[in-house]
């Protein structure tokens, strides 16, 4: 991979960037998870990545991107498997003492009052009682919860409870304030309504001290809205893709046209990335490829006359079946992101969709629309068993049936337990999940009678045409 | 008044009074009360104890409530110890991976010992301890108790503890609690629910112990401590019905009256604890929790007194671990090093004793008994075996088809649920001489009648965990299963017997463990001069013990440790991980 360009890609973001030097730095950092009996999975992959005084910075990536991790590399919660971490230059160690979390889950005791889980923030300030009460008493008037100090969580609503994480960050009075996808379980009316407040809140900094805000989201909007630099990433591993400067003034009006054409960019970003117009980017091709080097993911080509190892996006066979139904409804095309409103879907996932149809060449993705192939619209036109059959063909074009089918063929007593099929996985897809894999795997070829999985045995074999099963849905009926 | 913010929720928001009232007197009452009877029940362990005239137990009704209070103060030192022990053990075994790989194992090891096996093993060198002094026997009982609730409470805290939400921690690190407040406001209350239900189940199995150990022979001397269950075992001697009768009725009160004063109002206090976010509709209530809250002593109590220890605990706490972490930043390489080497050494030296001790047990045994015992104890383990598995089998036949009808109307479980529980806590060993009395006039074997015996004590987990399984199948599940006509078999196939599985293993397991314990004491039965001994292990295990022979004991307590592991791995485990895999209902 080549060295990434200096974060600072346009003027505006210099401006905004200032002379100071950054906060928070990340420098080439991966971090690799040990997984049950297989060679451990790569999160993050050479990230490189600062948080400047006086910026609100967007992380923007679907999940599984990794993005939650820089997060906790940064708080100091997990330590990076290469490259390096620093806080205001030096190396960062322990726990960093400039950083406050607003969690996606809340993560508030439901044992403590709002009052008792404020304080929480204070513990380590060492205030005396009295300068306590005072602290905890300015923070609840500045979020809004004056009069439910001596509440429990769980009897609030969403919304407010998330209001008492963000008192309990302020008080902490950290520099940077940290929000893990701190609106993503709140309702939407609640979610627009707290982002404003936490606009207002950053711009009056004077009132809580935070010198950055830095965010993590899957939310293209959310970012649009809210950052002054937006960073995106992909997943498998995760890796940077692009960084956005987004000068707009506060507050940011969403129906202006600034914001549509910023929206716009973000989105053709992403797109490159996933559904890239050109033959997919090859992670691994087949077989035999020197060890994974870091650096070395650029070179990569198909071995001549090998179609390359593709891994299945976690996708249930039942959506693709829905997209064809929505792409009918739409004229057989449709652009991408109103595909992604209209099934109420988040934007990775519906790429996750789009992308399993694709490699069935069912659609076809040029630029940001998707378009119904000739195929697709004869799947659709077809009967529930000829389906199967256009199903089944199409899968076993892909290389991991392929190569799956071959093996059970040749496995002696015509099944392979679990455990064997996903240790080859991964090591022919480091950077997805074995048994994420194995259970897509399992699911389409169920789907297209071509493999079944023995809970009992935890064994994968080939599905056989035996009269068995018919005989006994017969007895069953006649009972 | 202005009006709250927040609904109002019953259990939290009892007016506490606003000035003395009755129940201050009583409260305080109680609380002067508890302190003399502690400090003088206390006293009176140490009395004096002469070989040759051992003390003697009066039948005499009106000293029961002395005997019983012995028991219960008993009762709760042992479960203070256990409780002691849960924390040091769960907590460490929780936090350091590396302790856990050796730690685990030997909790697991420790449960499969049969508890009256630890008594037989350790009453002599307690005797040894506190020589002319009963005090050596009241150890042996007490820690009999505690081997009962210990390892249970353990697993449970440990289970706990592995499985607070992450968020929750992650919070505690990134705010900077210091140990003590993270242990005080994240770890132990994320852990109490669990904590005080398995508490709650160990202490209502520790009666069946206290009620054996009290009354014990140990190398052919006959040794009582003064108690509930010694009391009973002399009317049941003297041929004193009434007596034991009174006995009986004490117990049962008193495992009542603990009921509704110690765990009912600590099971509506913990509801605070639940992970939950979501408020629950029906919350469990204490008369007694609600009474206490109206105290107006305890409050004033708590706003002086118990925030002064808080802040004194919390700022102790932070001082100490600033200290820690200077000491450890200015603590050379070397001094560190030295350190964590005599940690090593010192466990190294611990496992090494232990192996040691083995070694010179398995010595002696070889050298005391000959193959043909070793078999012996082995075959005789196989019959008991066979007494576990048919009790298992026979309690799941009967006990099951009451526990779906019970479970399957809310009404009536609630009523039968607890009855169960006090059922499994009551200590049955204190009447088997009656039932005993009755095989003989039936000219009922023991071999078979022990199965029985058993049974009285362990069937009842299996019921109320069957109750438990079938008033948690989902109601739609039962509609959709009316709607279909599904009727008796076909109802019980698709539905009840998936439903309920994973809540029956559960209480199989605790019954079989409980039926192997109480092989110890149902093999062996006396009534009046009548003694009948039936072939087993269990019966094995108490005639060495009353000899004394240590080889001996040493052997069949592991031989019977064996089989429980063996069991354990073969049969439960995998019936465990299928009701994992195929029966759950999330």
């Amino acid at each position: 991979m080549p060295p990434l360009p200096a974060p600072v890609s346009s003027d505006a973001a210099a401006a905004i960037a200032s002379a100071n030097a950054p906060l928070i730095e990340l420098r080439h950092v991966s971090k690799n998870y040990a997984t049950a009996g297989g060679p451990p999975v790569t999160i993050l992959d050479d990230i490189s990545l600062d948080v400047r005084a006086g910026e609100m910075l967007g992380l923007l990536g679907q999940s599984g991107s990794g993005k939650s991790t820089i997060l906790r590399l940064m708080a100091g919660l997990t330590e990076p498997s290469g490259g390096a971490v620093l806080s205001h230059g030096s190396p960062l160690t322990g726990i960093n003492r400039d950083l406050a979390i607003v969690f996606q889950s809340f993560a508030l005791y439901p044992w403590l009052t709002v009052q008792q889980n404020v304080q929480v923030g204070l513990i380590q300030r060492r205030l005396g009682a009295e300068a306590e009460r005072d602290e905890i008493e300015k923070a609840l008037d500045l979020i809004g919860l004056s009069g439910y100090e001596n509440a429990y969580p769980k009897q609030l609503s969403g919304g407010m409870r998330q209001r008492v994480g963000f008192a309990r960050a302020i008080v902490a009075r950290p520099e940077v304030l940290a929000m893990d996808e701190a609106f993503s379980a709140l309702d939407v009316l609640t979610a627009e309504n707290l982002r404003t407040e936490v606009i207002q809140l950053w711009r009056n900094a004077p009132d809580t001290g935070f010198k950055s805000i830095f965010f993590v989201t899957h939310n293209i909007a959310e970012a649009a809205y809210m950052a002054s630099r937006i960073v995106i990433i992909s997943p498998n591993p995760g890796r940077l893709k692009r960084i956005i400067a987004n000068p707009m003034p506060y507050p940011r009006d969403v129906n202006s046209k600034e914001f549509a054409v910023l929206v716009e960019q973000i989105h053709d970003a992403i797109t490159a990335v996933a559904l890239p117009d050109e033959p997919a980017e090859v992670v691994v091709s087949v077989p035999a490829l020197p060890a994974q080097q870091p650096g070395a993911e650029a070179v990569p080509q198909a071995a001549p006359g090998t179609a390359p190892i593709e891994p299945i996006p976690n996708v249930a066979v039942g959506s693709v079946l829905g997209l064809l139904g929505i792409l009918e409804d739409n004229d057989e095309r449709i652009n991408l992101f109103e595909l992604s409103t209209l099934i109420g879907q988040e934007f990775g996932e519906t790429i996750a969709i789009v992308k399993a149809a694709e490699m069935l060449d069912l659609v076809d993705t040029p630029k940001n629309e998707v378009v119904m192939t000739q195929l697709g619209w004869y799947f659709l036109a077809a009967p529930i068993p000829a389906q199967k059959t256009l199903f089944k063909r199409q899968i076993l074009k892909l290389r991991l049936f392929q190569m799956l089918t071959s093996r059970l063929q040749e496995a002696p007593d015509g099944h392979i337990s679990a455990d064997a099929v996903m240790e080859e996985l991964a090591k022919l897809l480091p950077y997805d999940q074995p048994a994420k894999l194995l259970e897509v795997l399992v699911a389409w070829g169920r789907y297209a009678e071509i493999l079944d999985y023995d809970e009992k045995t935890r064994t994968v074999s080939l599905k056989l045409e035996e009269p068995a099963e018919a005989e006994e849905s017969e007895s069953e009926s006649r009972e | 008044m202005a009006p709250r913010p927040y609904p109002d929720t019953t259990a939290q928001q009892v007016e506490r009074g606003w000035r003395f009232g009755w129940i201050d007197v009583a409260v305080a009452l109680a609380m002067l009360g508890l302190l003399y009877a502690i400090v003088s029940l206390g006293g009176d362990m140490r009395v004096r104890f002469d070989e040759l005239s051992p003390p003697r137990l009066s039948l005499d009704v009106k000293y029961i409530p002395y005997y019983t209070a012995r028991t219960v103060l008993r009762m709760f030192i042992a479960f203070a110890a256990a409780l002691l022990f849960t924390f040091v053990w769960g907590y460490v075994a929780a936090k350091s991976t590396r302790a856990r790989k050796i730690m685990l194992p030997i909790l697991d090891i420790l449960q499969s010992v049969p508890v009256l096996g630890f008594l037989s093993i350790t009453v002599t060198g307690f005797l040894a301890l506190f020589p002319g002094s009963l005090l050596g026997v009241e150890c042996a009982a007490i820690f009999a108790i505690f081997t009962a609730q210990a390892w249970n409470m353990t697993f449970g805290f440990y289970h706990s503890l592995v499985t607070i939400p992450s968020e929750l921690l992650e919070a505690a690190r990134v705010y900077r609690l210091s140990w003590w407040q993270r242990f005080g406001k994240v770890e132990l209350p994320a852990s109490a629910i669990g904590l005080m239900w398995n508490s709650m189940m160990s202490f209502g199995g520790g009666w069946f112990f206290v009620a054996q150990s009290e009354a014990i022979t140990v190398l052919n001397k006959n040794i009582k401590l003064p108690g509930l269950g010694s009391y009973m075992a002399t009317a049941v001697e003297a041929g004193d019905t009434r007596a034991a009768i009174c006995a009986i009725v004490a117990m049962i009160a008193t495992i009542v009256l603990i009921d509704q004063l110690v765990w009912r109002p600590l099971v509506a206090w913990a509801e605070k604890f639940k992970l939950e976010q979501t408020e629950a509709k029906d919350t469990p209530t204490s008369w007694v929790l609600n009474l206490l809250r109206r105290s107006y002593l305890l409050g004033w109590l708590s706003d002086h007194v118990g925030i002064v220890l808080r802040h004194f605990a919390s700022r102790a706490s932070t001082v100490a671990s600033d200290m820690a972490t200077t000491v450890a930043a200015r603590a050379p390489r070397a001094l560190r090093l030295v350190l964590r080497a005599l940690i090593w050494v010192a466990v190294a030296a611990t496992l090494a004793w232990l192996v040691w001790d083995a070694i010179r047990v398995a010595r002696e045994i070889k050298t005391d008994m000959t193959g043909s015992e070793m078999l012996h104890v082995v075959w005789v383990g196989v019959l008991t075996l066979l007494r576990v598995a048919a009790m298992t089998v026979l309690a799941t036949l009967m006990w099951t088809p009451i526990g779906v009808w019970i479970g399957l109307r809310p009404r009536v479980a609630r009523i039968a649920q607890p009855v169960a529980q006090i059922a499994a806590s009551f200590p049955v060993n204190m009447t088997f001489p009656f039932i005993v009395g009755f095989f003989i006039a039936a000219h009922i074997p023991i071999d078979l009648g022990s199965v029985l015996l058993m049974a009285l004590g362990t069937q009842w987990y299996i019921l109320f965990n069957v109750i438990a399984g079938a008033m948690a199948i989902p109601t739609d599940l039962q509609e959709a299963a009316g709607l279909f006509g599904l009727r008796q078999w076909r109802l019980w196939k698709t539905l009840i017997i998936p439903a309920i599985f994973p809540f029956w293993v559960t209480g199989a397991v605790t019954a079989a463990g409980g039926a192997w314990n109480a092989s110890i004491v149902a093999e062996v039965a006396t009534w009046g001069k009548d003694k009948l001994v039936a072939d087993g292990l269990g019966a094995y295990i108490a005639q060495v013990t009353e000899k004394g022979d240590k080889p001996a004991i040493y052997f069949s307590i592991a031989v019977m440790a064996l089989f429980v592991v063996v069991i354990n791995r073969a049969v439960w485990r995998r019936l465990y991980a299928l009701a994992e895999r195929r029966f759950k209902l999330d």
